[in-house]
Formats: structure tokens, C-alpha cells, sequence
């Protein structure tokens, strides 16, 4: 698979949380791989196992209650599962980083902005702390903040700006894989615009591959070379853009589009997917969308494997093998 | 078929009061610190009525027997005798009597005086709430153990003046306490709403603001009792409190200090019954205010 | 940010005012004044009163008091009848040890209660956890007078280590210190372990870990900075109950400060050097707070932003 010119490298993730009230099976042999320079939007619903599976490549999902097992996760062809506490230090914030979804909390108030993006630099680059801190000062005018504000607190930005800041510490080691969960859901439309404006520039600049977790379809079309959609833990549908949207494969991808409204057709209804998702500390076995899904069938009750469809694009759906199977959502 | 069971208002009432205070039991059960305290504070009850039954005050407490004076612990007696003679756990039993009613009264006091002072402050703002808590501020300004002081010389020591001077020390808690629990009430709708339709100003407080802020409260006199314990065996230990030779147990320790050298248990088993007392009124302030605590945002 | 101070300032006059008329009040009611006290034995309550109004101590209760504040403004607090002296110079003779003991003892606590906090809330739910809590319980319900005996009794008396009293050197303020201390470490480590508590769940915690911070770091400098701003907030009036709680410990180690001298004008009926001590002791901690808050007030970005802008 080498040829490929993977940043990453996932094979049968599987995280649950071992709690009072059951164990919540998160993610369930999860297969995952980005290429060099990519960015992949994953998407799926609130609980579909996303920020699970960011925290787990970063190794920060705590433990108790969390159990991970892996079968391989390279990142840049270095073993993630093998390194020590130490090492894994390095890594984070260096070769692979993270934005979180809350701007609001994700800065420490104590601290200046300036400090915090410093403070990254500091860590991973062989330079001394002033030499940081000039160097942080670039950052920030880099993600649209004046350097004169890196001595104030996070407390004096707005929510977009404290955002900023986050992509600026984020971003301030160069990172090779930067993982972005719902980095604009807490942030007004105009602002969301604006960020992931600054996204794509920096991605280009950098050619940093991108993991942007969103519930959001339009801005995976926006950003995303690829989709991977997430249902249950597990990935149902991945391939390119094109793949997903046009040729669009997995009922529950079927589904999502079709809860989108159509600005054209005003008067059409909301058509939502009936039925919530299945209860993670009781997944049923077989295809866990079985219970919502208009296309079920007895093959359903079956454990499920990924079915390619192309070079580049496979889905996680046994209604495939039977002869003639297609949805209804028509191709582009 | 579903049968319908018509209930009365006062029936419903009533069956939501109960189930709160049962809501609560059951959450203070599970705590056994909280359990360790009460059945303390029980016991303690107990010992002091029946140590307050079965002694004489001068027969027992205050008479003299230098024959057995400076006794070490024995099966005799259990905690020894003192410097003049005095069976020491007899003394402390009964001494009990004075540690839990300054406890229980001056809470009372300050509990009473200070939370509607509290209410009001809270309740109707402005001028009125300006003055309550400059006050406040005026008495706790001063340290709580020197008003106490000056309050004693005022008006001459005894257990009565104690009793009103630790009282008062502790209204502007009480009063803090309240107001800050009728704050977060006062701005909100349903009342806008009972005032405008003509509910009278006290009976607005009594039904809506007085239940929303009952578990601070409950909670602060608990504590009360505790700090009030504290400060009135202090107050005693300087001679400025309950006057001797009442065996209030701050004094006990304070007269036990010239022997200290060689007859430490003087002092010990004083000071060891105001801990286990303080400790059992803090524990079970603390499980009151767990048990309270979902309550405390309805 | 001068408006700020000027404000507080400002506030804090009347309350000192209500103060000074409270305390004067109640010492006044205190029967046997320093008159009354030197008359002959025969004197009738006329001839007495003469004596004060000869003595300038006559006349109803607002005279005598405003007497006094205009006294008190000019610097003249009496003089005291046990100690013969200026009440002003024997007050400011032992102020200064009293402060000593006071701060000597938040030290003391918050090196106690600092690391046991952090300790139980990162170790929330276990043993440590458990065990810091039940001894902070026990630090709360102590008397602090009675752990100072028992200090003396085990380091002084049986072990000879520390001097039982007096203030010579610097042995002899460490077990007052640390009885006045291991009191407020009991207060001080529930509220940091509580601070601590919330803290540790912020997502602020989850940035810096993903930045490669180490676990070290993100407990001892992300989080601890955050955890103590409760604790620095109340240091006003963790400071003004060190001042209180001195008042026993004092007597107790036999230190020359003004709580012990406080308490034994009282037992000597010296009404006017108890008055000046109850006084001047609340201004001076009022004071103290109000210095207090304003230095943190500065200290504190966020305050300080408000008042700067």
C-alpha cells in the first residue's frame, strides 16, 4: 500500500468505553486511509464515533474507562501504537495536531495567546522561548490577527478570533495531519466562511492533509477531497467527492442527502431519517443502520464488510450482493 | 383499561413535599460520613439529656474531692478527675448541655434574624438592600471572636449573653446566605407575574422565594452550629465566656492548662469531645448539602 | 483603575465609622470605668461624674464618643490603666507580632493544603482522595487552641523541641504558626481540591495535551493556575480569620501580640486599651483586606482589563 503515499493508516480501530452503565462500543473496526497532502471530511451524526476516533489517532483517549485496540495505525509510516508517553509528546502538536469544536473553552485563560502558540514552538522546534514568541507573533498575523494583540487573553477575542487562534496553534509546528472537529459549528455563518477560508490557504501553503469532522455536508464540498461517512462506529461509505455525492452508494448516505433541504423546491417536505441510532452499549449484530434502513433485508442481520465499488471508492453495505441492488438516489 | 385516581390539590401538595424530604433521606443515606455524623450528633443528644437527668449540678459537677483530686484515667474513672476531685466524663457529659444549646440557639437567633434580613435585602433591593448589607459589612468587619469579647463585656457573661453574642456574630452569614439564594429568584418571570396580578409582596416571598432557597439555608445552619460550638468554647477557653465553674468544655480546657505538664488528659478529653462534636455538625452539613445538591437548582 | 481604589477607599470610611461607634458602644456598656474604678470608695455617682467631666470623660454617650473619634483621628487613643502607657504605643508595640503570627500561619496552610488538594482532586475517588478529605474535616473541627496544647505537650514538654512560649527566635513561632495554620489548611484544602476538580474537566486541559504538553506540565502549570484563583481570591479573608484565630493561639503560646493583649485588658477591666486594641485591630484588617483585593484586582488580567479600558 506504500505506493499509495500515505499520511495514515488505520486498520480495525475499535475504542469502547468501559462505564458504570455499560460499555459504550464507540468505534468498531474502523479502517481509515489518507494520503499525502488529502483532506478528507468524515462525516456522520452527533455520537456516530468521530471525535472518538481523532481522539484515538492522537492517542488521548483516557484510560480508565477507555479500551483501544488497534491492529496497525501508521502515521507517516511511524507506528502510533508502539511509542512510549514520551515520544507520543512529540508527535502531538508536531507531526499530527488537533482543533476542537468549542473556541470558547479551548484556550487557556490564564495564559496570553501569544504564550500558548509559543509555548507549541517552543516544545517541538530547537529554538529559544523569545525566538518562540516572535515566531508566535508571525503565526498569528499569518491567521489574520494583528502580532500587536499577542500579550492579550483570550477573554479579549471573539469567538471567531479565539478560533484563529486555535488553527494558529495548531498549525504553528507545521504539523503533517491536522485533525479539525466541527471547527466552525460554534461559530456565526460569516465567521464559519472566513475560517475555513483560512483553512484552505493554510492547507495549501503547509500541504498539510486534513481530517475535517463535520456534520455538515456543504463544507465537506467546500474543503474535502474526499468523504468518509461515518454511522455506528464504523466508516459505511468513503471514496472522493464525486464518488459520494454523485454516485452516492450507502442508503444512510442516501438518507443524509436527502434530509438536506432543497432550496429549489420550497414546497417539498423535510424528508429526516425515521429512528435514532442504535443504543452503543446494545449494537445489534450485523449492519447497525438495519433497524432505519428502507432497503432492509435478511442479509442485513449479517455481520457487514467493505464492498469496493472502485479504485477509489467502497461502502460497507451487503445489499450489494444481491443482483440488481440499487438506491434510489440517481447518479450525476 | 386504565383507571383513573382523581387527586386533590392539597393531596398533590402534599405528596410533593413528602417525596422531596424522602428525596433527600434517601440521598443522605448513602453517604456513611453523613450517617457517622448523625448518629454522632444523636448519641451526643442522648448522653447530654440523660448526663442532664441523672447528675446533680452541685452534688456532682462542682463539688469538691480532694481526696481524689488529679486521678489518671481508670476503671473508676473512665477519664479521671480533675484538680478538684471531679469525676472528668461526668463533667463533660453534662458540659454538653452548654456546647449544644449555644449551638442550637444561637443558630436559631442568627438564622432567624439573618435570613429575613437576608430576604428582604434580596427580595426588594435598592436602598433597603444597601443599608442590610452595609450593615453586614459593619459586622464583619469586625473579627467574630472580638465582637464576641466586646459583646460579653456589654452585657456581663453568662450562658444566656453567649448565646445572643455569637447569635448575632453570625447573622450577617445568614443574611449573605440568603440573599445571594433569593437573587437568581427575584428577576424571573413568575414573580413579575404574582406581582401584577396583586399577590401581596410577603406572600410572594413565603410561596416562591422562601422553598428556592430553604437548602442554602439548611445547610448554613448546620454549619452554624458548628462554628458556633467553635467560638463559644473559644470565647470560654479565654474566660470570656460561660463563667466558671460551670464545666462548659472550653473552660475545662483552659483550667486543665497549669497542669498540663503532668496531667495532659485534662486538657485531652475536653478538647476531644468539641472535636467529635464540631466534626459530627460539619459532617452532617456536608451530606446535607450533597443530598441537597439536585435540589438546590429547583 | 485610581477610580477603582478611590472607590473602594471611599466605602470602606463609613463602614469604619460604624465600626468604631459599634465597638465604642458595647465597651462603654461594659460596667467599671477607669473612673469610677479610682474613686474612693464613699464617692456618690455626682461626685463621680464630676471626676469625669473633670477628667474630660463626661457627658452623654454621642459626646464621650465623638471625644474619642476626634481623639482617635488625631492619633490619641487614652492611655491604658494596667499598663500605663499610651494606649497607641502599647497597640503598635505588638501589632507587628501579631501580623508575624498571622502570615507565619498562611504559609504554613498553604503548604499544607496546596499540594494535599491537588493530590486528592488528581487522585479523585481513591484512597488519597478519601484520607486528605477526613483530614481536612479534622484540621476544620478542631479547636485550635486545644491542637496547640497538644502540639506543646508533644514538642515542647515530652520532646523538648520548640520553646512553649514567648517569641524568642524562630523556634518559638513555629508551633503557634502551625496550629493557627493546620486550622485553615482544613477550609483551604477542600477549596482547592474543589478548584482543582474543575479544572481538571476543562477543555482548555484537552488543547494543551494535544499540543504535546506533557502531563506534568499540563497538571502543574496549565491547571494550577487556573485552580488557585479561588484561593488567592479569598486570601482577604483567609488573612482576616489568621488575624482572628490569633487572638486563642496567642494566649495560648503566650505570644506578645495584641489578641493576647486584647483579652487580658478585658480580664483586667482596662476598658480603654480593649477599646483602642478592638478597634484598631479592625481597621487595620479591613485595611489590609481592602489592599488585598485591590492587588489582586491588578494582578488579574480580567479585572484589570476592565478597569483599563
Amino acid at each position: 500500500m506504500n505506493e499509495k503515499n500515505l499520511i495514515l493508516d488505520v486498520k480495525n480501530l475499535v475504542v469502547r468505553y468501559e462505564t458504570e452503565d455499560g460499555i459504550v462500543n464507540a468505534v468498531n473496526g474502523l479502517d481509515l486511509q489518507i494520503e499525502k497532502g488529502k483532506a478528507i471530511g468524515l462525516v456522520g451524526e452527533t455520537g456516530a464515533g468521530k471525535t472518538t476516533t481523532a481522539l484515538s489517532l492522537l492517542r488521548l483517549i483516557p484510560k480508565p474507562p477507555g479500551v483501544e485496540k488497534c491492529d496497525f495505525m501508521e502515521l507517516d509510516e511511524l507506528n502510533m501504537l508502539d511509542l512510549s508517553v514520551k515520544e507520543l509528546e512529540k508527535v502531538r502538536g508536531k507531526d499530527i495536531s488537533m482543533i476542537f469544536q468549542d473556541p470558547m473553552t479551548a484556550l487557556n485563560p490564564v495564559f496570553t495567546v501569544g504564550d500558548q502558540i509559543a509555548e507549541s514552538i517552543h516544545l517541538h522546534e530547537d529554538v529559544s522561548y523569545i525566538e518562540a514568541q516572535k515566531l508566535a507573533v508571525g503565526m498569528l498575523e499569518l491567521v489574520g490577527i494583528p502580532g500587536e494583540r499577542a500579550n492579550e487573553y483570550p477573554h479579549q477575542f471573539s469567538g471567531g478570533m479565539k478560533q484563529r487562534v486555535v488553527i494558529a496553534i495548531a498549525l504553528a509546528c507545521h504539523p503533517k495531519l491536522l485533525i479539525a472537529d466541527e471547527p466552525t459549528t460554534a461559530l456565526d455563518v460569516t465567521i464559519q466562511a472566513q475560517v475555513l477560508e483560512l483553512m484552505k490557504n493554510l492547507r495549501k501553503k503547509y500541504k498539510t492533509s486534513l481530517i475535517m469532522i463535520t456534520h455538515d455536508l456543504g463544507i465537506v464540498a467546500e474543503i474535502c477531497d474526499e468523504v468518509a461517512v461515518m454511522y455506528s462506529g464504523n466508516i459505511v461509505e468513503k471514496g472522493t467527492l464525486e464518488d459520494v455525492f454523485n454516485r452516492t452508494k450507502h442508503p444512510y448516505t442516501e438518507g443524509l442527502f436527502n434530509s438536506l433541504p432543497n432550496i429549489n423546491d420550497r414546497k417539498s417536505m423535510l424528508t429526516p431519517i425515521k429512528g435514532i441510532m442504535p443504543d452503543p452499549t446494545n449494537l445489534p449484530e450485523g449492519c447497525p443502520f438495519n433497524s432505519r434502513c428502507p432497503y432492509a433485508g435478511e442479509d442485513c442481520a449479517h455481520p457487514q464488510v467493505n464492498r469496493q465499488i472502485s479504485d477509489t471508492h467502497y461502502v460497507r453495505c451487503s445489499a450489494y450482493d444481491r443482483p440488481g441492488f440499487h438506491i434510489n438516489r440517481k447518479e450525476r | 383499561m386504565i383507571t383513573e385516581k382523581k387527586y386533590s390539590i392539597e393531596e398533590l401538595q402534599a405528596y410533593k413535599k413528602r417525596s422531596i424530604a424522602s428525596e433527600v433521606w434517601r440521598n443522605y443515606k448513602k453517604s456513611p460520613s453523613a450517617m457517622m455524623g448523625l448518629i454522632i450528633i444523636v448519641i451526643i443528644l442522648i448522653a447530654a439529656i440523660i448526663a442532664q437527668i441523672i447528675y446533680d449540678y452541685n452534688v456532682d459537677i462542682v463539688q469538691q474531692d480532694m481526696m481524689n483530686r488529679l486521678q489518671s484515667p481508670s476503671s473508676t474513672h473512665f477519664l479521671g478527675t480533675d484538680q478538684y476531685g471531679r469525676d472528668i466524663l461526668v463533667r463533660i457529659l453534662y458540659g454538653a448541655k452548654y456546647s449544644l444549646s449555644v449551638g442550637i440557639v444561637s443558630v436559631a437567633i442568627s438564622c432567624l434574624f439573618g435570613s429575613t434580613l437576608g430576604l428582604i435585602a434580596g427580595y426588594y433591593g435598592g436602598f433597603t438592600e444597601n443599608i442590610i448589607l452595609r450593615a453586614c459589612e459593619v459586622f464583619m468587619g469586625i473579627p467574630s471572636i472580638l465582637l464576641g469579647i466586646a459583646i460579653m463585656s456589654a452585657f456581663g457573661q453568662s450562658l444566656l449573653v453567649l448565646m445572643f453574642a455569637i447569635g448575632l456574630v453570625y447573622v450577617p452569614m445568614f443574611a449573605r446566605t440568603a440573599r445571594a439564594a433569593v437573587l437568581p429568584v427575584r428577576d424571573q418571570e413568575y414573580i413579575e407575574a404574582a406581582k401584577v396580578s396583586g399577590v401581596s409582596n410577603l406572600s410572594i416571598i413565603f410561596t416562591h422565594v422562601l422553598p428556592n432557597s430553604m437548602s442554602p439555608i439548611i445547610v448554613q445552619i448546620t454549619m452554624g452550629v458548628a462554628n458556633g460550638i467553635l467560638t463559644a468554647s473559644s470565647l470560654s477557653f479565654l474566660g470570656l465566656g460561660v463563667p466558671v465553674p460551670a464545666p462548659e468544655w472550653g473552660a475545662m480546657l483552659s483550667s486543665g492548662r497549669e497542669f498540663i505538664r503532668d496531667y495532659s488528659y485534662l486538657t485531652f478529653f475536653p478538647g476531644l469531645a468539641i472535636m467529635i462534636t464540631v466534626l459530627a455538625f460539619n459532617l452532617m452539613g456536608d451530606g446535607l448539602r450533597d443530598a441537597l445538591d439536585p435540589k438546590l437548582k429547583q | 483603575m485610581i477610580r477603582y481604589i478611590l472607590k473602594r477607599f471611599l466605602m470602606m470610611l463609613p463602614v469604619l465609622l460604624a465600626v468604631s461607634f459599634v465597638v465604642y458602644f458595647l465597651m462603654d456598656l461594659a460596667p467599671g470605668d477607669i473612673v469610677s474604678m479610682m474613686a474612693p470608695q464613699d464617692a456618690t455617682e455626682a461626685e463621680i461624674e464630676m471626676m469625669r467631666e473633670e477628667m474630660g470623660l463626661g457627658g452623654t454617650l454621642p459626646q464621650r464618643y465623638l471625644r474619642y473619634m476626634v481623639n482617635l483621628l488625631k492619633g490619641d487613643l487614652g492611655d491604658s490603666l494596667s499598663m500605663k502607657r499610651p494606649v497607641k504605643d502599647v497597640f503598635f508595640e505588638r501589632f507587628p507580632a501579631t501580623l508575624k503570627l498571622a502570615f507565619a500561619s498562611i504559609i504554613v496552610a498553604m503548604i499544607i493544603s496546596i499540594p494535599l488538594g491537588i493530590a486528592a482532586a488528581t487522585n479523585h475517588r481513591s484512597w488519597l482522595d478519601g484520607a486528605s478529605m477526613i483530614t481536612a474535616m479534622l484540621g476544620l473541627s478542631m479547636p485550635s487552641f486545644w491542637l496547640g496544647l497538644l502540639l506543646i505537650i508533644l514538642f515542647s514538654l515530652k520532646l523538648g523541641w520548640f520553646p512553649s512560649g514567648g517569641s524568642s527566635g524562630i523556634t518559638s513561632i513555629i508551633l503557634p504558626a502551625i496550629t493557627l495554620g493546620a486550622g485553615q489548611a482544613g477550609n483551604l484544602t477542600r477549596i482547592t481540591r474543589s478548584s482543582m476538580l474543575e479544572v481538571i474537566r476543562q477543555d482548555y486541559l484537552r488543547t494543551a495535551r494535544a499540543k504535546g504538553v506533557s502531563e506534568n506540565k499540563v497538571i502543574y502549570k496549565h491547571a494550577l493556575k487556573n485552580a488557585l484563583i479561588p484561593i488567592i481570591t479569598i486570601f482577604g479573608s483567609t488573612l482576616g480569620n489568621a488575624l482572628g484565630g490569633a487572638v486563642a493561639i496567642e494566649t495560648v503560646f503566650s505570644w506578645p501580640g495584641v489578641g493576647r493583649l486584647t483579652v487580658s485588658a478585658i480580664n483586667t477591666r482596662d476598658m480603654t486599651l480593649a477599646t483602642g486594641c478592638i478597634i484598631m485591630f479592625t481597621i487595620f484588617l479591613t485595611l489590609t483586606m481592602l489592599i488585598v483585593d485591590i492587588a489582586y484586582a491588578y494582578a488579574d488580567p480580567r479585572i484589570k482589563a476592565q478597569y483599563s479600558k
